[in-house]
């Protein structure tokens, strides 16, 4: 991709005039548009072309067939700018890139998903698969079986794992990335000088050469995204040549680098979204064209949409296809999906049932019987544990101090509760209590929770989260004020009362009303603090009919049968007499499939989506987590790796240098750009029209792509961290580029200046290299140095 | 004072009725926007009643009034008319800034205004360089300088008021309190020097710090193997805060009732102490655990019965001097000396930041020990002093310039206004809630119920005209930038561009009132939203009569009065019609609830939020 785009390159004839009568010689797709002749008293700002610049593009080679030239002209030009700043980058990012041999940070997550695709084993993670793919496949090509699992950090690579090719994966991304910086400011309009000089900043970052040595999505991430910027810079300076075929192909190449940066991370979106804004920008300059009617307008409205949001989905759905086609083992992801989800992996064990037979078929509900009740509102079960409700909470409320009864989201013992006759006054038992008869629609019920022996109460006292909702709790008998009203009416609907309860797995929908408040048990489906692990409130509802209160009966196990064929017999007795058959017969038939129920591929990408959505925000504090308004200036930095032995360390640090200037290199943007501005308001034209129009413009893009980089996470409120600054990093480093080119040229208009502004941030950049062995203790390892200091 | 508060509600009708005319010019559109405030059964609950919102309200619309009419003098710049309105959007800039900080957001819209209209100015080049300097510096002194003064002199005023001690004393620094009547620290009341046995308090150097505080819980069990009493710093007065300076010797004595003065013995810099809570009698202890909050902390307890601890109880004492670090021999002096506490076995410092601790730590601040030496929030000095044989000598306080109190007192609101969280269980809302008038907010209960909820006609119908707005200008820009604006008649052209810049400039008003809450992290509540609202009535009366005078443009010349009367009618009807079902949210029900049929507001009740305790 990227060298295609470089030897597509077009050779601009050496005069200026040239372009502008599409000369002959020229058959390179991009010269024969002619030269627009930018005016800036237009009021249609649009981005500049690329200056035809004495120095040469990259490289060319060249077929052309004219009358004037012999047949099997070859002609090349080699940028040596260029192919140094590829060698350079190249350089630093694989120099010794097999050091340190341990795992580092976040290669605990992403080396271990890479394995467990090479074990087929399902697992769960917030970020799409393409970027683990790779990782996946590079592994597979040397053979290793990913029976290593990169637990945790500093663990030492074993020998067989394919670490170095792993993290070369990275290495690539991170040289390619400096290209792109390169052509993205050549296509910008700014010189080959000014392009080389943010290669070089690029190449001698810190952060970007760490980021690309470790087996990380990152790196991948911040060249796509300028991937996709370069691509469709390219596309823009095709535009007028609408629907041509070089036209139609860049809107592609667009839309497969947005769709591959999508398919590795989602933070793609904000990639998705600079380059969306600049389409915005470029559309809105169409509408003022009036050549163009409306219904073409709208085509190129529509066609832009569709390959730069279609492509990325179809890439979407390929990818997950290849995800589940890979993963059909059950695994650590298992507990994030549904059951029918869980049904469509190999080997899905059911956490509760080990000891347990489930019921089969429908079956009678029996006092006695173990079940476990969930919330078809929350899809979570009634679970209790032996943990209290904290006597007070922080605005001074009192809880009941009895044991918490919550809602859990995942399968566990103690979700299991009895169900029992309630106990007769003063808590003996009544005749027949030990019986095992069915339990009969509005009966009264008590539910006893079988770890710890507490019973299900629900009293007049607030609510944990919700005070105006009373609580549930398991009732812990303090002898003191507090009467345990423990009777619950279990009322199912549509059938008739006092006849007995078929139970069926999962379609049972009950509701279980707290006999002496009249109020019905409900998830309220907020979560509860540290205290209850973040489970859901439990408490009573006020309004019986809410469809927070009802919940279906889950794991059912019958006590053991004192007389089997007794019970089989009273069981048929009761299904003929019942007259309803619906509610016996008719659901038995689609038994079978019930539990069994697979989900297809939509259904299995449409959840997962949503679940990788959702569990975003729930990653919790983290040391080493920053706020974006360190980033810029380095705030805080995230230690990679430590060494355990010696005192050698990766730690994720930006060049200070060089991110401070580049800090205020914007300043200083926004600055010069206001004070041109004004002198320009003032009608005094420092710079030629062409000139500003270019500084403007292009700055602006720069400085918007910084932007879309970096605003965003101010509203994101998961823990963050340095290096969710990376892919912004470059955008700023390219303005300081053009800053410094700006200042260059504006100091050349004096004579004899002597003090080039370039050649003192060169200098200023070479010097820190020689700067950074000084930072750090342990001088013989010379690739740390890039990488680290301690 | 209630009347106070209803005249400054009463007043912001005829500001908003002014200054649309001001804008657009336009009778109608004023007399719209008026009743439609009027009506507005939110803005007259906020006006009843003794809060900051009325003169707050007053302030901005004042402000907002002002500038539109120095606007509309940019004709004949210098004049006298145009020096008193800009001076009057500066002074009520400054009031506004003084009543609350959202006060903010309208010095923002007077800004771009004055931004726009320099730039404005700047493109006229008739007017010399010198002319245009002149008009910045102008503004600049009448919008900038004069509030600052304005803002300021409230500020010192505030200080002269309130020259007593009070509650809110813990929040300040010791040299702060030291100029407060009646406060400890006031006209050298303490020793000058602190000496083993001085009964001291602590407290942390940064800006709202907190006294260093123990008391007799102890953290969590689930917080590690060690289940010691809590450490905290504390911003109110207690006994809790009072710690005894000892020495690592438990044995040596100290000196007693009978004891000269001879015997005392001053702690010096480097020298190493052990502080014992006097309420528990425990020691100040670290030792390698993580703190509770901060786990690159070490956990501060108390640790030890009855005074006696082990090795972990010993801090060394380093003074920090002007140059840095203090000499060693160095004495301790109460307030002016700014300490640094380190633990001897850690080599950690102790540390006190605005981390609370959840409800079990009673949500003060966390005390961790510090291994970063370098941290600013490791300062402490010697509040309170006591000591039985000491004498209180006599000697000059550094006493807080103005300045320097002031920004003290920002340092300490700022602080507290990012911590204002909301209390459990308690209604809180959203900003989009705001505008859809989600839910309300209960101001009474009981027998007399008054809620605050804005009339939802008036409220969904601004939303609605907003929307059309929006509308109406991006058919204008994308007319403009296909050119059919320009074949357009003129007087419709300046016409349109009346209307769309100035309801722009409400609109902006509106945005800089609302949008910058969803940054804050704040708790907040439905009447933060009220200044918002005026700049969202006003551009619904713009809206609506320009929509109005386009409809009638389109009809027969018969019919024209017509119409616009009959339209005009039919609005100022809906809006008092609405006013009259939702007046008694504001004036007060008793009786049943909504779902009785002999409720006042039987049936209003429209959306299921509004019922929040069941008060409507």
């Amino acid at each position: 991709m990227e060298a295609e785009g470089v030897m597509r390159k077009r050779l601009l004839p050496r005069s200026k005039q040239a372009g502008e009568d599409a000369s002959p010689a020229s058959r390179s797709p991009v010269t024969r548009s002619p030269q627009p002749g930018v005016s800036l008293l237009s009021p249609h700002h649009r981005l500049p072309v690329p200056s035809p610049s004495s120095s040469s593009s990259p490289v060319t080679i060249w077929f052309p067939y004219t009358r004037e030239r012999p047949w099997l002209t070859f002609t090349t030009e080699v940028n040596l700018l260029w192919w140094l700043a590829l060698a350079l980058s190249f350089l630093t990012r694989f120099w010794r890139i097999d050091f340190p041999h341990y795992v580092v940070f976040d290669e605990v997550h992403f080396g271990k998903f890479a394995s467990y695709y090479l074990t087929r084993t399902f697992f769960f993670d917030v970020h799409p698969p393409l970027g683990k793919l790779i990782f996946a496949a590079l592994g597979y090509s040397t053979g290793f079986n990913g029976s290593f699992l990169f637990t945790t950090i500093g663990l030492e690579y074993p020998h067989e794992v394919p670490f170095v090719l792993m993290r070369s994966a990275s290495g690539l991304a991170g040289s390619l990335l400096v290209p792109c910086i390169y052509q993205i400011m050549v296509e910008l309009g700014f010189s080959h000088r000014a392009a080389f000089l943010a290669s070089l900043f690029t190449i001698l970052d810190n952060s970007l050469i760490i980021q690309s040595r470790v087996i990380m999505l990152d790196s991948f991430v911040i060249f796509l995204s300028y991937l996709s910027v370069l691509c469709y810079l390219k596309f823009y300076h095709l535009r007028h040549r609408p629907f041509s075929g070089e036209w139609h192909r860049g809107l592609i190449y667009t839309g497969l680098s947005l769709g591959t940066l999508l398919g590795v991370k989602y933070t793609g979106l904000l990639g998705l979204g600079c380059v969306g804004l600049l389409t915005l920008c470029d559309l809105w300059q169409l509408i003022a064209d009036t050549t163009i009617d409306l219904l073409d307008f709208l085509l190129h409205f529509l066609l832009r949409g569709v390959y730069m949001l279609g492509i990325p989905l179809v890439i979407s759905l390929i990818l997950f296809f290849i995800h589940f086609t890979v993963l059909t083992n059950s695994g650590p992801g298992n507990a994030f999906v549904s059951k029918p989800f869980r049904n469509t992996l190999i080997g899905t064990v059911e956490t509760t049932s080990e000891p347990i037979h489930l019921s089969p078929n429908t079956t009678l509900l029996r006092y006695g019987s173990h079940v476990s009740l969930k919330s078809t509102d929350a899809l979570c079960w009634l679970h209790s544990h032996p943990h209290l409700y904290p006597l007070k909470y922080p605005d001074d409320r009192g809880s009941s101090y009895q044991q918490q009864v919550t809602c859990y989201e995942f399968a566990d013992i103690n979700n299991l509760w009895e169900v029992r006759r309630p106990l007769g006054p003063g808590g003996v038992a009544g005749a027949g209590s030990d019986s095992h008869d069915p339990v009969r629609n509005k009966d009264l019920v008590e539910l006893v929770h079988i770890n710890t022996s507490k019973i299900l109460n629900s009293h007049d006292v607030a609510a944990p989260l919700t005070p105006t909702h009373q609580e549930v709790a398991g009732y812990v008998n303090y002898s003191s004020q507090f009467v345990p009203h423990l009777e619950w009416r279990l009322e199912v609907t549509g059938v008739p009362d006092g006849s007995p309860v078929f139970h069926e797995r999962g379609k049972l929908k009950l509701k279980l009303i707290h006999e002496h408040s009249k109020q019905t048990l409900a998830c309220t489906g907020k979560r509860l603090p540290e205290w209850a692990f973040q489970q859901y409130e439990v408490v009573t509802e006020r309004d019986v009919s809410s469809t927070t209160a009802v919940w279906s009966l889950e794991d059912v196990v019958l006590p053991p049968p004192s007389n089997a064929t007794a019970w089989a017999e009273e069981e048929r007795l009761i299904r003929e007499k019942t007259q309803n058959p619906g509610t016996g017969s008719a659901k038995s038939e689609d038994e079978d499939d019930d539990s069994q129920e697979t989900l297809n591929f939509w259904e299995k990408y449409v959840e997962l989506q949503v679940h990788m959505a959702t569990a975003h925000g729930n990653l919790g504090e983290h040391q080493f987590g920053a706020t974006p308004h360190n980033w810029p200036l380095m705030g805080k930095l995230l230690p990679y790796w430590l060494d355990e032995k010696g005192n050698a360390q990766v730690t994720l640090i930006g060049n200070p240098v060089m991110w401070w200037v580049a800090s205020v290199g914007i300043v200083v943007f926004l600055a010069v750009t206001a004070v041109h501005l004004l002198r320009r308001r003032r009608e005094i034209f420092d710079l030629p029209h062409a000139e500003f129009h270019q500084w403007w413009t292009s700055g602006s893009v720069l400085l918007v792509g910084w932007l879309a980089h970096y605003l965003p996470y101010f509203l994101l409120s998961r823990v963050l961290f340095l290096h969710h600054y990376l892919p912004a990093v470059p955008f700023k480093l390219m303005l300081l580029a053009a800053v410094c080119e700006h200042f260059y040229a504006w100091l050349k208009r004096f004579p004899r200046t002597t003090l080039s502004p370039i050649h003192t941030l060169v200098s200023l950049s070479s010097s820190l290299r020689h700067l950074l062995p000084r930072l750090r203790p342990v001088p013989h390892w010379l690739p740390v140095l890039l990488a680290s200091h301690s | 004072m209630r009347v106070v508060c209803a005249l400054m509600g009463l007043l912001l009708v005829p500001l908003c009725y002014l200054t649309v005319w001001e804008l657009v010019k336009s009778t109608t559109a004023a007399f719209i926007t008026g009743m439609m405030l009027v009506c507005e059964t939110g803005t007259l609950v906020l006006s009843q009643y003794i809060l900051l919102d009325p003169p707050l309200l007053f302030f901005i619309m004042a402000a907002t009034y002002c500038t539109a009419r120095f606007i509309n003098c940019r004709d004949e710049p210098f004049d006298l008319e145009w020096w008193y309105w800009l001076t009057l959007s500066g002074m009520f800039i400054g009031c506004s800034f003084s009543v609350k900080w959202v006060g903010l957001f309208i010095i923002a819209l007077v800004g771009l205004t004055t931004v726009k209209d320099l730039w404005d100015l700047m493109g006229d080049l008739r007017l010399s360089v010198a002319q245009i300097q002149k008009h910045f510096l102008a503004r600049a002194v009448c919008l900038i300088i004069w509030p600052i003064l304005l803002y300021f002199s409230v500020f010192c005023f505030h200080f002269l008021v309130l020259s007593h001690s009070g509650n809110g004393d813990g929040f300040f620094s010791s040299e702060f309190q030291s100029t407060l009547v009646g406060n400890d620290l006031y006209d050298q009341k303490v020793p000058e020097y602190v000496a083993y046995g001085s009964v001291i308090t602590l407290k942390n150097r940064r800006g709202g710090g907190g006294l260093l505080h123990s008391h007799t819980h102890l953290y969590p069990e689930d917080l590690g193997e060690y289940q010691q009493q809590q450490i905290t710093a504390y911003t109110h007065k207690d006994d809790n805060n009072k710690w005894l300076v000892k020495k690592t010797n438990s044995h040596a004595p100290l000196p007693g009732a009978n004891s000269s003065i001879e015997d005392v013995e001053f702690i010096r810099n480097g020298d190493q102490i052990v502080l014992e809570h006097v309420m528990t009698k425990r020691n100040l202890h670290a030792h390698h655990q993580k703190a509770p909050m901060t786990p690159t902390h070490y956990q501060v307890t108390g640790y030890g019965e009855n005074g006696v601890g082990d090795a972990n109880d010993i801090w060394v004492v380093e003074i920090l001097g002007s140059s840095g670090s203090g000499n060693h021999g160095d004495q301790v002096r109460t307030v002016t000396s700014v300490l640094k506490l380190r633990h001897l076995n850690l080599g950690c410092y102790l540390h006190s930041h605005s981390t609370q601790l959840p409800k079990w730590g009673w949500e003060q601040l966390e005390v961790t020990c510090n291994p970063q030496a370098s941290d600013r929030n490791n300062l402490w000095n010697v509040e309170g002093n006591v000591h039985d044989l000491l004498p209180h000598v006599s000697f000059e306080f550094y006493k807080p310039s103005i300045f320097s109190k002031f920004l003290e007192s920002h340092l300490v609101m700022a602080e507290s206004n990012n911590n204002m969280k909301p209390k459990e269980g308690e209604i809180t809302s959203k900003p989009w809630h705001w505008p859809i008038n989600l839910q309300g907010q209960v101001f009474s209960g009981g027998d007399h119920r008054v809620y605050l909820l804005g009339n939802p006609i008036i409220f969904w119908g601004c939303g609605l005209l907003k929307i059309l707005f929006v509308v109406v200008v991006m058919l204008k820009l994308f007319a403009r930038q296909r050119g059919y604006l320009q074949r357009m008649r003129n007087e419709i052209q300046a016409e349109l561009d009346v209307f769309t810049s100035n309801g722009l400039w409400l609109l902006v008003g509106w945005a800089l009132h609302y949008l910058p809450f969803y940054l804050m992290g704040r708790v907040l509540y439905f009447h933060h939203y009220f200044p918002a609202l005026m700049f969202s009535i006003m551009l619904a009366g713009v809206t609506i009569e320009y929509s109005i005078r386009l409809l009638t443009a389109l009809l027969h010349p018969a019919l024209k009065p017509l119409f616009y009367h009959t339209s005009v009618a039919v609005v100022l009807f809906i809006t008092v019609v609405s006013f009259l079902f939702f007046m008694p949210l504001a004036y007060g029900m008793s009786g049943p609830k909504s779902d009785n049929p002999e409720s006042s507001m039987y049936g209003l009740k429209w959306l299921p939020d509004w019922d929040i305790l069941a008060i409507v």
